[in-house]
């Protein structure tokens, strides 16, 4: 499916679009930037498949994210609008900030607690003392750090996140929301929180409900390709599926097959869900799937998930 | 790299298919041979083509596995070499020595060879007598082995053959000959080796100077150990371009010998597309050590493809450490050719070699990318762990996800896991080798422990997102720099930071390391919890999670490089 430059994408569900599909999808009705960021490649590249794909596909992905947030219920503030600010809603420092926190974890190992060394041969070369043991971050206190990225944070639930801005456009924000947006490919990423008191199940079972405001004939996904393997959040252990069906328009007229994957976990005071929509998901890329390929892209974010404050 | 390009990264990995093959071995006793059921027969997104019977005069390779003479002697040596108490403690033995105590007698592996020479084929035995490297035409094989070699066509392109028959041996030899390796050409190994996304690392991926930094190999460069005197050697199912050494050198200021190649009849003439394993393989090493010598072990992708590379490898005697990024899942691969592919890993051990092996790029489910169908997307979901991770002789090395600051220094690591996209470090428990004495500690004996290998031993960065930066050319594309990951990566990884421990030790009279995973499980013991390791404490392997001690994640975790070396030349004076 593919839409002229700055024409929109159909309205689904006969709602009210959401103000972020008054602008353009990033990269809409450009040739996306895979044709000249080859660095000193040469010949037929493989990455014609990947051009070809775009070609064809062009983002249902706005569709998909604003149809989520038209089911959501009342936001308490209202969306925000990318490159505005959204006050009180979740702040975006820049993520070398982050990556200059000193981790909490283990106290050090003094000194006198590694092995000594033994005085080496008259002669020998002798190696500088070492530092003390680098502190582990225990669980749940601290996600792995990506650099160069962007983060995400809920005021309220203080829990977070971090993406790359040049895959993911952040399109809409909440306290307990987030919706970001494939930027090459046809995926909407929709990163919901709630208190613990709402399980992991109940929270799956909430966006499943809204996927079913876009997504006629919903059904488990049983191949083993697309199984997940270990769901997880932030290193939490949690639950997941993945699902398949079709895309609807704003009539219910179908419109392309979809894929849904879905996990969330709990830390006991919070419970986040990771909800990937991909348009075409089976499309293939080269041996993978597009759906494969996009998961393997939200893996970052769903690595980097911090679940700030204690457990 | 951008970000689109990462992305597409992901879509041109090219992964060699998994489509098993169903390679024949020898029986005992008889001239017919028997052929070892396949527990499951793996079946390639579109088959393979049979496109007719091989050329007659067309080169062909196998290996002849020899049987050992005296393998229960070679098994306790093992056990004594890793023995504080026994008198042949770190007591390693050269190749030739290995074969004459445990190999066949002398005239026995004549009389193969002369079988073999009989029917106009080219022979040689190694002097560990653990195997017979074989060429010749194909109508001397067919007719010698009774079997029929055909061509195929896989489904991108790759031409292999494979025999129809089983091979058979005469019954006078039945009981000398193990196994014959090599027939089926399919290439199966894959490499652990994958590229994507965002990083945990600066921008670009990991550079040698960040490696360094994060893993306190700094103390040793400035200490002056390069890697001088030491050579590393790589096991390798393809080749790769000298020029993307050249392009590795000039970005990384580095002046080094050129890379050596050793080529076992069989191995690949050009690039193919295992060539940025090998690249990735290479820079990781040079990185880390870029005055050790390196060898690029170079043979044919077979599914034991390692049997004829390791012989080499401990027949030369040049290398004491050694790197391999390639591997499938065990399930698919006949337990007699495992057994056949380990007497030449022991006869490695019994060297001193330290060989590294990557666990693989599946977390607990090694043969997660074998379709078990004709259905391209109905995969073998069981756990498996990958061979040859899981030889009692190798050090099987599992991955992690590293966060380091702007300027190199560590923050944290946890084991590799991408639960959305299903990879992950590989580990386990194997099914077809028994848990070796020395693996043992904090952490080794848990629930799932069942008396069998447990993989990793030890872990290294290997998510790609927190990858290295690697250049080299990529068949039909040209020359491409990304970040690329894998426990590919953690392996020689491993491999480059031990040969620099080895200078270090050369320098205070320790001229080997040996044999490294009894030592590495014997320090983890005696030091306290984060002194030479980094005990990696999170993340998992879809399936494991990683804990205090060692885990089937990240095994005892990753190097704190200077301070373990400290402690492995502190407890090799002993």
């Amino acid at each position: 499916m593919s839409y002229p430059p700055g024409q929109r994408p159909p309205t689904w569900g006969g709602q009210q679009q959401p103000p972020t599909w008054n602008q353009q999808p990033p990269g809409w009705g450009q040739p996306p930037p895979y044709y000249s960021v080859t660095p000193r490649a040469s010949g037929a590249s493989p990455l014609a498949i990947v051009a070809a794909f775009i070609g064809i596909l062009v983002l249902i992905v706005g569709v998909a994210a604003g149809v989520i947030l038209l089911s959501q219920p009342p936001a308490p503030e209202p969306p925000c609008v990318p490159g505005r600010p959204c006050a009180p809603g979740p702040s975006l420092p820049p993520i070398a900030s982050a990556t200059a926190t000193p981790v909490s974890g283990r106290t050090p190992l003094p000194s006198s607690a590694l092995p000594s060394p033994s005085a080496p041969p008259s002669g020998a070369p002798t190696l500088p003392p070492s530092s003390p043991n680098p502190s582990e971050t225990p669980a749940s206190t601290s996600a792995p750090v990506i650099l160069g990225g962007s983060t995400w944070r809920s005021a309220t639930l203080d829990y977070g996140f971090e993406f790359d801005a040049e895959l993911f456009s952040l399109t809409q924000s909440t306290d307990t929301l987030a919706v970001l947006q494939l930027q090459f490919l046809d995926g909407t990423v929709v990163v919901q929180g709630a208190t613990a008191d709402v399980t992991p199940a109940e929270l799956i079972e909430r966006q499943l409900a809204m996927v079913d405001g876009f997504m006629i004939g919903r059904t488990k996904d049983t191949d083993d390709y697309d199984a997940l393997l270990g769901p997880s959040l932030g290193y939490i252990s949690g639950e997941g599926g993945v699902y398949s069906g079709i895309l609807t328009s704003s009539d219910g007229t179908p419109v392309a097959p979809g894929g849904v994957t879905i996990v969330a976990s709990t830390n006991g005071r919070v419970t986040v869900a990771v909800v990937l929509i991909v348009g075409e998901p089976d499309t293939l890329f080269g041996s993978d799937t597009a759906q494969y390929v996009i998961r393997s892209a939200v893996d970052d974010i769903v690595k980097s998930f911090d679940w700030g404050g204690s457990i | 790299m951008s970000a689109a390009r990462r992305l597409a990264a992901v879509a041109v990995i090219v992964v060699t298919g998994l489509g098993c093959s169903n390679p024949t071995y020898p029986g005992g006793g008889d001239t017919q041979i028997a052929v070892p059921p396949h527990p499951g027969q793996a079946t390639a997104q579109t088959e393979p083509v049979e496109t007719g019977p091989t050329a007659g005069d067309e080169e062909v390779q196998f290996t002849v596995s020899l049987n050992l003479r005296d393998e229960d002697g070679m098994t306790a040596l093992l056990e004594r070499l890793n023995d504080p108490a026994s008198l042949d403690f770190h007591q390693y033995i050269s190749a030739t020595a290995f074969g004459e105590r445990f190999g066949l007698p002398s005239e026995d592996v004549a009389r193969v060879v002369g079988w073999l020479e009989s029917a106009g084929l080219r022979a040689a035995a190694v002097p560990q007598r653990t195997s017979i490297s074989v060429s010749g035409s194909a109508s001397s094989v067919n007719q010698l082995l009774g079997i029929t070699l055909h061509d195929w066509s896989s489904p991108n392109g790759e031409r292999f053959h494979r025999p129809s028959g089983l091979p058979a041996v005469p019954a006078h030899l039945s009981d000398k000959v193990a196994a014959v390796l090599g027939l089926d050409t399919e290439p199966v190994l894959r490499p652990a080796f994958g590229g994507i996304l965002a990083s945990g690392v600066p921008s670009g991926g990991l550079r040698p100077n960040t490696v360094a930094r994060a893993y306190e190999i700094d103390p040793l460069h400035a200490a002056g150990m390069r890697g001088e005197g030491q050579v590393v050697a790589i096991v390798s199912f393809d080749t790769f371009t000298p020029s993307d050494v050249d392009l590795f050198d000039a970005r990384e200021g580095v002046a080094a010998p050129r890379v050596e190649i050793v080529r076992v009849p069989g191995a690949a003439d050009e690039p193919g597309s295992g060539t940025g394993e090998v690249a990735l393989d290479i820079q990781v090493i040079r990185g880390i050590a870029p005055q050790a010598r390196i060898i690029n072990y170079e043979g044919p992708n077979t599914a034991n493809g390692f049997a004829a590379l390791m012989a080499r490898i401990v027949a030369d005697g040049l290398a004491e450490i050694v790197s391999i990024s390639w591997g499938l899942c065990e399930k698919y691969s006949s337990p007699s050719a495992l057994r056949a592919e380990e007497r030449e890993f022991d006869a490695a051990f019994a060297a001193g070699l330290s060989v590294f092996v990557a666990s693989g790029d599946d977390g607990a489910y090694g043969c997660r990318r074998v379709a078990i169908s004709d259905d391209p997307f109905n995969r073998d979901l069981s756990q498996d762990s990958q061979w040859p991770s899981t030889s009692a002789s190798t050090i099987g090395v599992g991955g992690t996800f590293l966060s380091v600051r702007e300027d190199g220094t560590y923050i944290s690591e946890a084991g590799w896991e991408e639960p959305l996209g299903g990879a992950g470090g590989g580990g386990g428990l194997s099914t077809v080798v028994d848990r070796p004495s020395w693996q043992e500690g904090v952490g080794v004996d848990n629930a799932a422990s069942n008396g069998m290998r447990q993989v990793p031993d030890v872990a290294g960065p290997s998510d790609p997102s927190s990858g290295f930066l690697v250049v080299y050319t990529e068949p039909g594309q040209g020359v491409v720099e990304g970040q690329v990951g894998g426990t590919s990566a953690a392996a020689p990884f491993w491999a480059a930071s031990m040969a620099l421990t080895r200078q270090m030790a050369g320098t205070e009279g320790v001229d080997s390391l040996g044999a490294l995973a009894p030592t590495l499980y014997q320090i983890a013991a005696e030091q306290p919890a984060g002194a030479v390791f980094h005990d990696v404490i999170r993340g998992g392997n879809l399936l494991f999670e990683a804990g205090p001690g060692w885990d089937y994640s990240t095994g005892l975790g990753s190097p704190r490089v200077a301070p373990l070396a400290r402690a492995i030349i502190d407890f090799l004076k002993r």
